[in-house]
């Protein structure tokens, strides 16, 4: 490591160091289940990706579709594939 | 940005922004529970076939595990898997179902393909509003945003990823035919598809975050029926088997910057129906419709969803959080 940063604990341990290229949570939004949903406001960074989840103890989980998506500027759109089979779906957003 | 800090790399990256949470380690878990999931059902009738009565050798369901992740918070945990083992032989495993148990703790479900009784180890993270011990440390960095949360804190170690990809199962998890005679073939032979993710740390030390999505149910299903005389009357013996196997999509590590994607069978069925009837009875009704009502064993039959949809999956090193 020629240049950067890094931090270390009292110990001396590193805990973090800029040579780690880490992503950033820009927010978590939940897309309701058999709905449609919009959010808006996001921040806009050089890189985003989105990882998604279905979010649910019941075994509808497991037939479930999950929402499809798209990510343009400060909007993430979330559309049901089913209107009675799509979960509930966690989208994380992350940037750096 | 009119205040804060905002630190990137040479590649323009950004690393840490004040004013986004960035995710930090909460803690390891190994599984509380595991079970190996199928499903046998005799639904009645007299057998003039009295097998075969048992799962087969090939629908061999894997092992699901689950785990309590300390979060007493409404956002779910970002649980990183640490795979019982790596490489191109290696089992494949998903998060395949996370749900808030209680004001304490959410439950996670991790599916194992094969039925090997030890469990992957989850690395959990959350964002730092909800991290929940308290560090005496007395060094490092804290951002805090405008509302004054802090967002990142360099003692709660931070999360580092070291590698990145975009990966979907293969189109459906077995090719060719489901079965013959009265052994279904339903184990997975799908090609599994490899990405690379630029990661540079050994595989052994690698954990992974990538929820499935995917999910599959494919069935194969025999009649036999025979004709013959009994004490001076025609019988008409038959019986009806249906062989099914519920899969979710999975993942392994299988070099130091490529990962896998395949499925894994979550839960394997075998349910059956004799019948023996009079001389005049027929045996057209059993045939084509199934003598069950299968919804009621698997949710859906000889298809795959959200088999096309692709998730991103990031890596991270145990090692930082050991």
């Amino acid at each position: 490591m020629t240049y950067g940063v890094r931090f270390y604990d009292s110990s001396g341990s590193v805990t973090y160091d800029s040579t780690s290229v880490t992503w950033n949570l820009i927010g978590v939004y939940t897309a309701p289940q058999n709905s449609n949903a919009t959010f808006t406001g996001l921040k806009v960074m050089n890189e985003r990706i989105v990882i998604r989840q279905m979010v649910s103890d019941d075994n509808d989980t497991d037939r479930a579709y999950v929402h499809t998506y798209s990510l343009s500027g400060s909007t993430l759109t979330a559309t049901r594939p089913s209107s009675t089979q799509t979960q509930a779906t966690t989208f994380q957003v992350f940037g750096r | 940005m009119a205040y804060g800090l905002v630190m990137t790399n040479n590649n323009n990256q950004v690393l840490v922004d004040s004013d986004v949470f960035g995710y930090h380690f909460i803690g390891k878990d190994t599984a509380t529970t595991s079970w190996n999931h199928t499903y046998l059902e005799d639904l009645g009738g007299e057998d003039y076939w009295d097998s075969p009565n048992t799962i087969s050798s090939n629908q061999t369901p894997g092992r699901v595990f689950e785990y309590k992740v300390k979060l007493p918070y409404s956002k779910p945990p970002m649980c990183f898997i640490k795979p019982t083992n790596t490489g191109s032989s290696a089992r494949y495993c998903s998060v395949i179902r996370v749900w808030k148990y209680n004001s304490t703790y959410w439950k996670v479900w991790v599916l194992q393909s094969s039925n090997h009784g030890t469990g992957p180890t989850l690395y959990s993270f959350a964002t730092m509003d909800q991290v929940v011990s308290a560090s005496s440390d007395t060094y490092g960095l804290q951002t805090l945003n405008s509302d004054g949360d802090v967002t990142f804190d360099s003692r709660y170690l931070p999360l580092r990823v070291v590698g990145a990809a975009s990966a979907k199962p293969p189109s459906k998890p077995n090719s060719g035919s489901v079965g013959s005679g009265t052994t279904p073939k339903l184990n997975v032979n799908a090609t599994p598809r490899t990405y690379a993710t630029a990661a540079w740390a050994p595989m052994s030390d690698q954990i992974f975050y990538c929820p499935s999505l995917a999910s599959a149910c494919y069935e194969y299903e025999v009649g036999r029926e025979l004709s013959g005389i009994h004490n001076w009357s025609s019988y008409t013996w038959s019986r009806y088997d249906i062989w099914w196997c519920f899969y979710r999509s999975a993942f392994r590590i299988t070099g130091t910057q490529s990962f896998q994607s395949n499925w894994a069978i979550y839960m394997a069925g075998h349910i059956w129906k004799a019948q023996v009837a009079g001389s005049f009875l027929g045996l057209g009704y059993l045939n084509g419709t199934p003598v069950v009502d299968a919804i009621n064993y698997y949710p859906y039959s000889d298809a795959a969803r959200n088999q096309g949809e692709y998730n991103n999956v990031v890596i991270s090193r145990a090692s930082y959080y050991d």
